[in-house]
């Protein structure tokens, strides 16, 4: 088992999401958190990349025609 | 099913795929799972979307350097381009300078290629060349048993 200090705005914090995530130990509560923050952190990645339908579906409509050109 | 490797890289057509919206939840999971390599010709036609939208393809390009590996246009890449391409036209095999710029940047960085199914003819001389290629259809099928499994172990553990 390893101690971390936090100040007290934390330490009320966290005693609190422990209440409502129903959480058995703190250990559980930081894995969730940490769980939570990975799945944020994907979703804002992805979110920054993401390409609207219609202008994948465009493009692509391109790319084939561009194709279809070379090889006719 | 086969074992995917660690590394996959896309054709165009498959990285648009693999980008748009509609895939954000599998392209979530790529994210976390896997290493993303993304050749010069499939990093165009992403910026394409964006440049015909007018949208700012600097910033569009930053976003994506920030997230994906971007395969360089660096002197192995260009050499092996060159010598690959020498040895098929001496076999009389013609291959389109497109493809063949994904299949190599593949073959550097050690990557699946995913393509679309259509064009996987095009891909295959360069299996002899170490090319590892993927179906798009297959590639989600796979890649939705790898996500069920890795699930379980979630579960187990």
């Amino acid at each position: 088992m390893k101690t971390i200090a936090v100040d007290e705005e934390t330490w009320e914090a966290i005693k609190r999401l422990k209440t409502k995530l129903d959480a058995k130990s703190y250990t559980e509560v930081l894995k969730k958190l940490i769980e939570v923050w990975h799945s944020v952190e994907l979703d804002t990645k992805a979110e920054k990349v993401v390409i609207e339908d219609e202008d994948a579906d465009f493009v692509i409509s391109i790319l084939k025609n561009k194709k279809k050109e070379r090889h006719s | 099913m086969r074992v995917l490797p660690q590394r996959i890289s896309f054709d165009p057509f498959s990285f648009l795929r693999i980008t748009q919206r509609r895939n954000k939840d599998i392209l979530e999971f790529l994210l976390a799972e896997f290493e993303i390599y993304v050749s010069i010709p499939a990093l165009h036609s992403y910026l394409l979307t964006k440049a015909i939208r007018n949208m700012d393809v600097s910033q569009e390009l930053e976003n994506l350097r920030g997230i994906f590996n971007i395969v360089k246009a660096s002197t192995e890449l260009l050499e092996k381009m060159a010598k690959i391409e020498g040895v098929l036209v001496r076999d009389s095999i013609f291959v389109d300078f497109e493809v063949l710029m994904v299949a190599v940047s593949a073959i550097v960085t050690d990557s699946l290629l995913v393509v679309n199914e259509e064009d996987s003819k095009e891909y295959e001389p360069f299996i002899k060349y170490g090319l590892d290629i993927i179906g798009y259809k297959k590639f989600l099928e796979e890649i939705e048993v790898f996500a069920e499994e890795e699930a379980k172990k979630e579960k187990i553990l």
